[in-house]
């Protein structure tokens, strides 16, 4: 359900190379996944694919088709024959468009975070439903603006797209990011296994609790979550070397300062909250990388998609 | 400090340079967003406990660099107060009066403390490895510190409160001037200076004997306002019977009153009261004593008493308003004087010498003549020194007279002469210090081979005729005083047994003595040194000028009550036994005691004694201030104002300050290199 209905006019977060480059990119849950349709990925059923799994002894209640025949003549004992059931993977895609994502690089230039974050996510979605997966989005800011439940059908991957390529909002004064909402919507209304694939900042650096808390939640629900951690050159590096005052971009107290003295001490600070927030991510069994906006979608995902999360299951 | 060219401060008005730079530096700052600004605000917090404020500092330096190039373009130079001289190593000695008239108040101290306080800052003001001594200029002056490099020691004795003006010393600058002259010979350092702290009132210094290159400068200590004073400038017993009289001397010196109250006091109790009539500041006064009024008792064991101006007159001078007097008879020797019956009596001379004895040696001496036959009437109690003038002590009821007297206490001197020659003497050998051998012919002059009891008057005595003479052998105990030029002894005396035997005669028989200026000194401290001891003068004397008080034999100890009340024992020392009283300054009344051996105090008012200052020193007419001598810097001696230049400094910190200002700047330069 949409909370805002998308500009019909927005053009599409993806270019075509970025999109022609995911494509060539195949995305399989390490993880089995519940699905209503058959599809390629795990699922925890057992059915009728063609991919055996194991003997079991036969139990009253079974289904008699499934019954063994030819290891009955070998050994006078009725066997059921199990098989896994592939499974069409539901994913959600989490989308941060809070003011600290509506930032572009000063150097190098390059997309917003937010336009980036779109891309990534666009093009998760892109190759998800060349696989016949459903594909949802949580948007947010402030609060959650956009929620489309998981679907596969072609309209429903325009009206992903066009809410993914909607501009950022300008951020209220008092409002921290809904991170924390925007997962506790997908913890709730994602009853089936799945992909959660988030893109933000993850600058929640005033939040009351933990705000990755509800990544420990989806995986407890069997989700596979990825992570994508989309930061600029600019607040990587902070390569500018004048004094500068500097703002922020969700109402923050700005600070007057001559970055040349203070670059040390920004970078160890920078290092510990990317310390802090892999671990944490790494902590909850999630995939994690970081995003930055000069380095193209395509590589990060395909960085992404090759990486072993910290995942408990594997 | 000051500047030589204060307009140069002008160009400190190119700190607005730096400053506007700074400004337009910090206006020209970018506003940058960047998300992660609170990290940065984080690191901000951080950074702080190692702060590089590169820009601040910058500025600071560059606006110090341009405000002390404006101060060393100004020429700063700072003036130094310094107490003395001019911070040049200096050899020099500080006179500082302690006469009574220092005593004077001024504002919640005196004029001593004043003197002292001066002294000690110059002495502090003097560069490390000055030489400094201290000389008190009160009479008689003296040396209170010898010349040394140890400060120290001058800085402690000021800071006990020495010199101390003793209210009964004169003042004697020239001679403390001289001292001074004297401790800077030889001196360590070419600048040598004497200073004198005095309050420069009274008489006029006179001729000032000090040798060439010494500087010297007066500092006047107290104010110079003119104050009126009122003294008492004399005050004397006389004995008639056994009624006493004080003569009282007042003298007023600037606008006083026509007259003025006197007292005679003692212990608290007033025993005669004057009104003194001043004529021309001057007045006389006579407070008589009758019986009834003192008790003869009381008058034996202790005299002393002060005469007091009556109600002490507000002047400027409260030392000088009272003065001790002694009332008794005169302590001063009976002498007896024996010679034969004649129109030109041998004992003419001596007699006219002793009555002419001055105060200061005890004067004027009670004499009385008497022919040889007359002597044995006479009470030895009455007589303190016996004289024999040429008279021939073989007869035997003089001999024996003699004896008693001498047994009796007194001193006795044997004149020989013409009819004392030789063998005069056998029947009071024992008594003399020396036989009187035979007769000798003639010599010239005298010698002066010991000198610790005759004054030095060596030319005068040289110059005697000595036409016939006798030949003494004196004994081992017996010290020879005067020596004739050849060697021979001349005056022969016992110390032990005060008695003296003089090889020639006391009149013009065989010499010309007696009209010699160096008769009257000789007779006189030959014949009172003779005097039964524990005797004092009746007349007042200044500290340093009372000889030594000879006790009788078996006294362990002597007390000293001084006019303040205070008890101080002394303990006498060498032959004959006396105690030094140079330690008492103060003016007024002594009462003295002997301590026996058995501890048996006994009260000695013959021993009683009195000190007052010179009654110049109650003069209070101002001084012109003397000019400096020496050389013009020798003898600036006031608070100097010394001035340094400081530009070199400054431009060395402007040289500094750039020399920072720039290596922060290339620190800064270096860290904004990418990589």
């Amino acid at each position: 359900m949409s909370a805002e209905e998308p500009d019909a006019g927005a053009a599409s977060p993806i270019d075509a190379e970025t999109r022609g480059r995911a494509l060539a990119l195949k995305i399989e849950a390490a993880r089995v996944v519940d699905g209503l349709l058959s599809g390629m990925h795990k699922s925890p059923h057992r059915g009728a694919s063609v991919v055996f799994v194991e003997h079991r002894d036969y139990r009253p209640g079974d289904d008699p088709r499934l019954l063994d025949w030819r290891a009955f003549a070998r050994s006078d004992r009725h066997t059921i024959k199990r098989f896994e059931q592939e499974s069409q993977l539901a994913a959600s895609l989490v989308l941060d468009a809070s003011g600290s994502m509506d930032y572009a690089a000063r150097f190098g230039g390059g997309p917003t975070k937010l336009e980036h974050a779109a891309r990534l996510l666009a093009a998760v979605g892109t190759i998800l439903r060349a696989q016949g997966d459903a594909v949802g989005l949580v948007r947010f800011d402030h609060e959650v603006t956009a929620e489309l439940r998981p679907r596969s059908h072609a309209s429903h991957e325009e009206r992903l797209l066009a809410e993914l390529a909607r501009p950022a909002r300008p951020a209220p004064e008092g409002r921290g990011t809904a991170l924390a909402e925007a997962l506790e919507r997908v913890v709730e209304q994602r009853v089936r296994r799945g992909l959660v694939v988030i893109a933000s900042d993850l600058l929640l650096l005033d939040a009351p609790s933990d705000p990755l808390a509800l990544l420990d939640r989806l995986r407890a629900r069997g989700h596979e979550v990825w992570v994508l951690h989309v930061l600029t050159r600019d607040e990587l590096e902070l390569p500018d070397p004048d004094a500068a005052r500097f703002l922020g971009c969700e109402h923050e107290p700005p600070i007057t300062a001559d970055p040349v003295p203070l670059r040390a001490a920004y970078l160890a600070e920078l290092g510990r909250f990317l310390d802090g927030r892999t671990a944490r991510i790494a902590a909850a069994g999630a995939r994690y990388a970081l995003a930055r906006t000069d380095v193209p979608a395509h590589e990060t995902l395909a960085r992404l998609i090759a990486s072993r999360g910290g995942s408990r299951w594997g | 400090m000051g500047l030589s060219s204060p307009l140069a401060l002008l160009f400190g008005a190119l700190v607005a340079l730096p400053i506007a730079a700074h400004l337009l530096r910090r206006a020209d700052v970018r506003s940058l967003r960047l998300p992660t600004v609170a990290l940065l605000a984080r690191a901000a917090v951080e950074s702080r406990r190692r702060p590089r404020l590169v820009e601040p500092v910058l500025l600071a330096f560059r606006i110090a660099a341009f405000l002390a190039l404006a101060l060393a373009l100004a020429a700063p130079f700072v003036e130094q107060d310094l107490a003395f001289g001019d911070g040049r190593l200096a050899s020099v000695v500080i006179v500082v009066d302690d006469s009574m008239s220092m005593s004077r108040r001024a504002g919640d101290g005196t004029l001593d403390g004043l003197a002292r306080a001066r002294a000690q800052a110059i002495v502090e003001a003097l560069p490390e490895g000055s030489e400094v001594a201290l000389v008190g200029g009160g009479s008689p002056a003296r040396v209170l510190v010898p010349r040394t490099s140890q400060r120290s020691l001058v800085l402690d004795l000021l800071r006990r409160g020495e010199p101390r003006a003793g209210t009964a010393r004169g003042g004697d600058l020239p001679g403390a001037i001289a001292l001074s002259g004297r401790q800077l010979a030889g001196a360590r350092h070419a600048l040598r200076r004497v200073v004198v702290l005095g309050d420069l009132r009274g008489a006029a210094l006179g001729e000032l004997e000090l040798a060439s290159g010494i500087g010297l400068a007066f500092e006047r200590i107290g104010d110079e306002a003119a104050f009126y004073d009122a003294a008492v400038v004399r005050a004397s017993t006389e004995s008639r019977g056994e009624a006493l009289r004080v003569s009282v001397g007042i003298r007023t010196f600037g606008e006083g009153p026509s007259s003025l109250p006197v007292v005679l006091e003692r212990g608290g109790e007033t025993l005669a009261r004057a009104e003194v009539t001043l004529t021309e500041g001057s007045g006389e006064a006579l407070l008589e004593l009758t019986e009834g009024t003192l008790s003869g008792a009381a008058l034996d064991a202790d005299p002393t008493a002060s005469v007091r101006i009556e109600p002490g007159p507000l002047d400027g001078l409260a030392a000088d308003d009272a003065r001790g007097v002694l009332l008794r008879p005169p302590s001063a020797p009976r002498v007896v004087l024996v010679d034969r019956t004649a129109p030109l009596s041998p004992a003419r001379f001596l007699e006219r010498a002793l009555r002419l004895a001055p105060r200061e040696q005890g004067g004027p001496i009670a004499v009385r003549r008497v022919e040889p036959a007359a002597l044995p009437a006479v009470a030895p109690a009455t007589i303190d020194v016996l004289v024999t003038l040429d008279v021939d002590l073989r007869e035997p009821r003089l001999a024996e007279a003699v004896r008693a007297i001498v047994a009796g206490g007194a001193g006795l001197l044997v004149a020989t002469g013409p009819h004392a020659g030789a063998g005069s003497d056998v029947r009071v050998r024992d008594l003399l210090p020396a036989r009187i051998a035979a007769e000798a012919g003639r010599t010239d002059g005298f010698v002066r081979p010991l000198g610790s009891l005759l004054p030095a008057l060596d030319a005068a005595l040289a110059a005697v005729r000595i036409e016939r003479r006798v030949v003494l052998e004196p004994d081992d105990d017996a010290e020879v005083l005067l020596a004739f030029a050849d060697g021979a002894p001349a005056w022969a005396a016992s110390p032990s047994r005060r008695t003296a035997v003089v090889a020639c005669s006391l009149d013009d028989a065989w010499t010309d003595w007696p009209y010699r200026p160096a008769f009257l000194p000789v007779v006189v401290r030959g014949v009172t040194a003779l005097a039964r001891p524990g005797t004092m003068p009746d007349q007042p004397a200044l500290p340093g000028a009372l000889d030594p008080l000879v006790v009788p034999a078996g006294t362990r100890a002597v007390q000293v009550v001084t006019p303040s009340g205070a008890v101080v024992e002394l303990a006498p020392s060498g032959s004959p036994p006396a105690a030094s009283l140079d330690r008492f300054v103060d003016a007024g009344a002594y009462a003295v005691s002997f301590v026996d051996e058995a501890g048996q105090v006994r009260p000695a008012p013959r021993a009683a004694f009195v000190l007052a200052p010179d009654g110049s020193e109650s003069d209070p007419a101002l001084l012109p201030l003397p000019e400096p001598r020496g050389d013009e810097e020798a003898a600036s001696s006031g608070p100097a104002l010394v001035r340094t230049d400081l530009s070199a400094w400054v431009y060395l910190l402007v040289g500094l300050l750039a020399a920072i200002e720039g290596g922060l700047r290339l620190r800064r330069t270096g860290a904004e290199q990418p990589g």
